[in-house]
């Protein structure tokens, strides 16, 4: 065996584990849809999907988004509040301001009554109006995006089963260059047909699909979500951010859970206090922000219920490289306003309810 | 090094313009040259180091993926470059995390090498050569014999004239030579040659 030969059999090593593999290429490919947005490859549309929102924050995920729509990614709400001043790359750790306000929303929380959980035959139902993000990939010059109104209407009963339907309207282009890209992708049709879906027990589940069973303890449920034992994710106060938010968006959260969490965001290091914001619809509320990676997400809450009523998701500064269209700040990315909430009896039934009860 | 993760890299050296401006191709190419870069990492910092870095240059690559070009050589040479940058970082972080990290002060992934050659009683013959190759010609030679990479393709992976790769390899090539094959317990019959690709790049 020369030197060379003997070399090369010094280079034998053990293959690596293919479930690290697999690991790192999907959280790979979820930080690079991440990157590209908050936006999702198009992909089929898959069988009933789990309903639960994530907010695209900033980072790899662990988990991917599931959700029932084939092109897109489901991208913040937003809160249009035009007399919002973001403060884009601000960090360390949560204003006094933001922390006195998130203490003082637990508190509100902590005092509305727990009818908003639904029981055995029950749903809670969920109205909402959105604007969501979504990119078709395609080459160099024919990927684009366009943001897509929608109307949502969600079921979701004490089991997991339910009912979603959604209609669309018509997409708006988020650039110039995303409506060439768009022509030079051959004009494909944007339409997307409106959809009426039905799920049997579990269907609707995604993550914890009991919110019941968490503590409502701060420090200890703040310590399951730090540790990731409730979602996936990587660590860092972002991703804390968007697990607050995936825990209160169309969900059973209980009263004392809604106040739990919002003193876990209260010592978050990064949140922001963007103090007294508009939706999408018009209505005052309260925003709390975290910026990271150029975007900022934001949640718009009720001042005297504490009640999730909008998000929105924003340029603010300067992004990651990537493929898409770098977009000025103060882009709006997408937007969410919930304009209903409540316990029902069937699937059938809604509530005229304006106040968000979630 | 396994035939399949050859192949893969093969595969790889073929320019195919515009693979990473899309965010799919980009993840197949973690799916097939995972292992490749994993191997890379593995030979040099062991498999528990490549575990803990094989994340951070994906991630690595897919932020520096607007430097990628596909006429310089393909995607293999660009990734073991991207992992290369990742493993000095390591080891700078290393060094400063104190004393005790001492053999890693210096970027040179010989000193975990060698701990395997020691494991398998063959340190004596090649670490007299191997020491006293320079830790950039050992860099170039350990690319050649280990990742099978061509000159041209240790130029892209290092940032490197193909006319320095050629030099330092030449001067490995000798060193070996006289210092090593001479006095193998059994050396080899014919002329040491480190590859073909040397002599067809």
């Amino acid at each position: 065996m020369n030197s060379l030969e003997l070399l090369q059999s010094l280079g034998e090593v053990e293959p690596v584990e293919p479930e690290l593999l697999e690991r790192t290429c999907e959280e790979l490919s979820v930080a690079v849809h991440r990157d590209m947005a908050p936006v999702v490859m198009p992909a089929p549309a898959p069988a009933p999907a789990p309903y639960r929102r994530r907010h695209p924050g900033p980072g790899p995920r662990t988990r991917p988004v599931a959700r029932r729509l084939a092109l897109a990614a489901v991208v913040l709400a937003l809160a249009g509040a035009g007399t919002v001043l973001l403060r884009p790359g601000s960090t360390g750790g949560p204003t006094s301001a933001a922390a006195a306000e998130l203490q003082r929303l637990a508190a509100v929380a902590a005092a509305q009554p727990a009818a908003s959980v639904p029981g055995p035959g029950q749903y809670l139902y969920v109205r909402s109006e959105e604007s969501n993000m979504q990119t078709t990939f395609g080459g160099p010059t024919d990927t684009y995006s366009v943001l897509v109104p929608e109307e949502r209407q969600i079921w979701i009963g004490a089991d997991g089963s339910g009912r979603l339907v959604e209609s669309f309207g018509q997409p708006v282009f988020l650039s110039a260059a995303d409506h060439a890209g768009w022509v030079a992708a051959g004009s494909p049709s944007l339409a997307e047909a409106p959809s009426d879906d039905s799920f049997g027990p579990g269907g609707l589940s995604d993550g914890p699909t009991d919110l019941s069973k968490l503590p409502t303890d701060p420090a200890a449920l703040g310590s399951m979500l730090f540790a990731r034992k409730i979602e996936g994710g990587p660590a860092g106060a972002a991703e804390d951010f968007v697990q607050v938010g995936d825990l209160l968006r169309e969900t059973d959260a209980s009263p004392a859970l809604r106040a739990a969490l919002y003193q876990v965001a209260a010592h978050l290091p990064g949140v922001e206090l963007l103090g007294q914001v508009t939706d999408h619809s018009g209505r005052p509320g309260i925003g709390i922000a975290y910026v990271s990676n150029g975007y900022s997400n934001e949640l718009v809450l009720n001042p005297t219920t504490s009640a999730l009523m909008g998000e929105q998701s924003s340029v603010v500064g300067a992004t990651a490289p990537s493929q898409m269209a770098t977009y000025p700040v103060g882009t709006v990315l997408g937007w969410t306003v919930y304009e209903a909430s409540g316990v029902v009896d069937s699937t059938a039934a809604s509530t005229a309810a304006s106040t968000p009860a979630q | 090094v396994g035939t399949d993760e050859e192949n893969e890299v093969t595969a790889a050296r073929t320019p195919r313009p515009g693979d990473l401006t899309d965010a799919g191709h980009f993840v197949d190419l973690c799916r097939r040259l995972g292992p490749a870069v994993h191997a890379y990492l593995s030979r040099r910092v062991g498999r528990q180091g490549a575990d803990d870095l094989f994340g951070e240059v994906w991630l690595r690559a897919f932020r520096a993926r607007a430097t990628y070009d596909p006429h310089q050589g393909g995607a293999g040479p660009w990734l073991y470059g991207i992992a290369r940058n990742t493993l000095r970082a390591h080891w700078r972080d290393a060094g400063r995390a104190g004393p005790a990290l001492s053999a890693v002060d210096r970027p040179d992934p010989w000193d975990d090498a060698d701990v395997r050659l020691d494991a398998q009683s063959q340190r004596a013959i090649l670490r007299r050569g191997l020491l006293l190759l320079s830790p950039e010609d050992r860099e170039v030679l350990l690319l050649v014999a280990w990742e099978r990479l061509t000159p041209a393709e240790i130029a892209v992976t290092l940032g490197i004239p193909q006319g320095t790769v050629r030099s330092r390899l030449h001067r490995a090539r000798q060193i070996l030579r006289h210092n090593i094959d001479s006095t193998s317990p059994a050396p080899s019959a014919r002329p040491v040659t480190l590859s073909a690709q040397e002599a067809t790049s």
